[in-house]
């Protein structure tokens, strides 16, 4: 761009412009791909900063290049954690963001963490630090209690969003809604679905919900009775989305019809989630609003297939679904013919440990599915067989899926119709899903499927891989044919030294990358640590120091991301990296 | 399809050997399915190379990993006297070259940074010791469904025809729930404690049942908070 014409815009009219450019990518280009002046400009009015993982930058760094930031969303531990597989206190603390933030960004009115450690003093911090606090996120978060609670909900007077997200919070007997003042009124969407039944007392409940009028989204946690439910339904009869609470036992037709009234005056709702304990003879006391619903989590209900199909049945305009295997094949099938708008599908396993299928839920419910639902974006499915044949149909019905995750249960399963492996199958997934961001495999696969994933999958984000694989040849083709990785998490392959040090340059333009129970020496992490500087190079290794062990003994645990912020002096002993 | 072509795919700049191979096509799914597949690949050699990129003369070639990825053969082929020349144990030297986003990197090998073969890998998941966090359940997921039956344990039994009583194994990471009222004998229970736990244990347990040539024995606390052996108490 000429001199003259970038000096010709001005500073406001620049500011302007930039305030469009609402994604992080493009933002991110605007600053840094085109002049100095732009850059300068950019800086000062970003307003919104992602930081995919908290170790990649320091809050200095941040600071020192966006002054100005009024809403920051950092992630923590790698995805692995979410299966225990990163052992406690390995970091992720969000403190030190906290402290630092709280003196530069006075202004700061939205925070969102993700699997990220968060203590009573940071809440304290938080609710000391920023005036006109907005926006809470807490996903998949820990080491906080109803102290910290009750801290944000006394001094945040403008907060609109508190939302707990899977996180586990420590019971210290607090009351702490009722530390919201009588004058509190500014509540948009709280969720508290993760708390446990002492944590949350009714009345206050009651009176936050009957003096905020703005509410819309509410996610109680299981310890509210259905005569409770039908009090706060009427007094919040505006919600967009609502997560119902414990069903009683038996079937009361009081209880049941105050039920359905309450919910029949909520034209608004569109989401529905929780049904903990759910009898099926309440289920229709939301019949009334499923002609609206676009989106239902039933993936703690244990709700078997024939009460599922007459739920999906009332429900055409759902785009989105969460449901145990319970549904089985038949409920998939009518899920197909009912719900034309779906996108996403989540079935999740009722018991994943047993070794016989407890429902009758197979590859051809998937299928089913994704043959009726021409705008199916997103899949999460657990199931245990599945055939090459079915994959291929789902990838050539699908081209636009963005989202496939498989989880076939039992590690190294086959194509049960041939025996053979999956990987022609997963093959034609990414052949023809030329969108695909995310991808996760499962079943018998070979170094093959790696072949046909760096081959075709040029957009992909988001790898993970278990029990799969024949050499280093599978990594290989995946760090080297994937331009797009970003994550690619992998455990028990055989993936070693090899693939890993010949492709350490890839390691670079990528976020993460994990390795557990892999074929991956100290020694190669040694040599790869010292010749990449930009590269945080992690063994995780509950077992002792990894020198200590014989030469040919692999790491246990390895995770790699790259940091402008150099090593970390946050670990564990468990942890080794360079100085070490 | 993976053809056993010549896979050197550690060189330098140059594409991945697998577009100059042509295995896959690019056509429909249908030549995918119709190609037979190995799931062995019969590499000839894998190399590292030292030098600078574009120089591909053999006389600057130097093997490190000199060996056929299928063979078992550990006599490694460094007979190759550039390697002699840089000396050994000494902190080495390498070259790389930096072409944009991908650039690629070779590393000098040192003999003691030699890894055995990367078929000799990880075992088969069945004789790992522990599988921890497959199958991958959320584990939020995981705490709601155990909390979900716990919950209704501490409840009065009867409860629809369930008795749930909670089952915990040292060192797991969560504790299972089983309804009693769906085994008819001790032994139907102890092979499905067995069952699902299995996941978590690293002896064997005799299939026979409880303490019958078997490392570890079912135990349960009563109402005294007394530790007692299962099968005194008839079922």
């Amino acid at each position: 761009m000429p001199k003259r014409l970038a000096s010709s815009l001005s500073y406001e009219v620049l500011e302007h412009v930039f305030s469009f450019i609402q994604s992080d990518k493009d933002r991110n280009v605007v600053s840094a791909v085109l002049c100095k002046s732009w850059y300068e400009i950019e800086r000062w009015c970003r307003r919104k900063i992602f930081v995919g993982n908290c170790y990649a930058v320091s809050p200095k760094m941040v600071i020192r290049r966006f002054p100005q930031v009024r809403s920051i969303e950092l992630k923590g531990k790698p995805h692995f954690a979410d299966f225990n597989l990163v052992p406690d206190g390995w970091g992720g603390y969000v403190l030190p963001w906290i402290t630092e933030m709280a003196g530069a960004y006075p202004w700061l009115d939205e925070i969102r963490l993700k699997r990220m450690v968060v203590t009573d003093e940071s809440l304290e911090l938080i609710a000391k630090s920023f005036k006109d606090f907005k926006v809470l996120v807490l996903a998949s978060c820990e080491g906080f209690s109803t102290d910290g609670l009750a801290a944000i909900a006394a001094s945040c007077k403008n907060l609109r969003e508190l939302d707990l997200r899977e996180s586990e919070v420590d019971d210290t007997s607090v009351h702490w809604l009722s530390h919201f003042p009588e004058t509190y009124t500014s509540m948009v969407s709280l969720n508290i679905s993760c708390l446990g039944s002492g944590e949350v007392s009714f009345s206050a409940l009651e009176r936050l919900v009957s003096r905020c009028p703005n509410l819309r989204s509410l996610k109680l946690n299981r310890a509210v009775p259905l005569d409770k439910t039908a009090n706060i339904l009427r007094l919040a009869p505006r919600l967009v989305e609502f997560s119902a609470c414990t069903y009683s036992a038996e079937l009361r037709s009081d209880v049941f019809s105050n039920l359905a009234g309450a919910f029949s005056n909520c034209k608004e709702l569109r989401s529905l989630s929780g049904f903990w304990d759910v009898v099926p003879d309440y289920l229709p006391a939301i019949y009334s609003v499923c002609s609206r619903l676009t989106s239902l989590n039933l993936s703690y209900a244990t709700i078997l297939s024939p009460d599922l199909i007459k739920l999906v049945s009332h429900c055409p305009s759902l785009q989105r679904l969460l449901v145990l295997d319970y549904i089985e094949d038949s409920g998939l099938e009518a899920l197909a013919s009912n719900c034309k708008d779906l996108q996403e599908l989540r079935v999740f396993p009722s018991d994943p440990f047993d070794a016989e299928p407890n429902a009758s839920l197979t590859e051809q419910g998937l299928v089913a599915v994704s043959l009726g639902c021409p705008k199916l974006q997103s899949v999460l499915y657990f199931c245990r067989r599945m055939s090459n044949a079915a994959l291929v149909t789902i990838a050539q019905s699908h081209p636009n899926l963005n989202r496939f995750r498989l989880c076939i249960i039992e590690p190294n399963t086959a194509d049960y119709l041939t025996g053979e492996p999956l990987d022609v199958g997963f093959g034609a997934i990414v052949e023809h899903c030329k969108d695909l961001i995310r991808l996760s495999l499962s079943g018998l696969l070979t170094d093959c499927v790696f072949e046909y994933i760096g081959k075709y999958a040029k957009k992909l984000e988001m790898l993970s891989v278990a029990f799969a694989g024949d050499s280093d040849l599978g990594l290989h083709h995946v760090l080297s044919g994937c331009e797009s990785l970003r994550k690619l998490e992998i455990r028990d392959c055989p993936f070693g030294d090899k693939a890993l040090l010949t492709n350490a340059a890839k390691l670079e333009t990528m976020q993460s990358l994990w390795m557990s129970s892999c074929s991956v020496s100290f020694e190669a992490c040694k040599l790869l640590s010292q010749k990449m500087p930009r590269l945080n190079v992690e063994v995780i290794d509950e077992r002792g120091p990894p020198d200590s062990r014989p030469e040919n003994c692999t790491v246990d645990k390895l995770y790699i991301y790259r940091s402008v912020a150099g090593p970390r002096f946050d670990m564990p002993p468990f942890v080794w990296t360079k100085d070490e | 399809m993976c053809t056993p072509l010549e896979h050197e795919y550690l060189r330098f700049a140059e594409t991945c050997s697998m577009e100059s191979s042509e295995k896959i096509s690019s056509s429909s799914v249908e030549s995918i399915e119709d190609k037979t597949r190995k799931t062995s690949l019969n590499l000839k050699r894998t190399e590292l190379r030292l030098g600078l990129p574009g120089s591909h003369s053999p006389d600057s070639k130097v093997c490190l990993f000199g060996e056929d990825l299928e063979s078992n053969d550990t006599s490694n082929g460094f007979g190759v006297t550039p390697l002699k020349k840089l000396g050994s144990g000494a902190k080495r030297d390498f070259s790389y070259a930096i072409d944009g986003p991908n650039e690629k990197w070779v590393f000098p090998c040192d003999e003691k940074n030699l890894v055995p073969p990367a078929n000799d890998h990880v075992s088969a998941p069945s004789t790992k010791a522990e599988l921890v966090g497959w199958r991958p359940v959320g584990s939020f997921q995981k705490n709601k469904k155990a909390s979900n039956f716990a919950k209704k344990s501490d409840e009065t039994s009867g409860d629809g025809g369930r008795l749930y009583v909670k089952v915990s194994m040292d060192g797991a990471p969560y504790l299972r729930n089983v309804d009693l009222k769906t085994y008819n004998n001790y032994m139907e229970l102890s092979s499905a404690l067995e069952r699902i736990f299995s996941c978590f244990t690293i002896g064997e347990c005799s299939g026979k049942g409880v303490a019958i040539g078997c490392e570890y024995v079912v135990t349960y606390e009563d109402k005294d908070g007394d530790w007692m052996l299962v099968g005194d108490v008839p079922w």
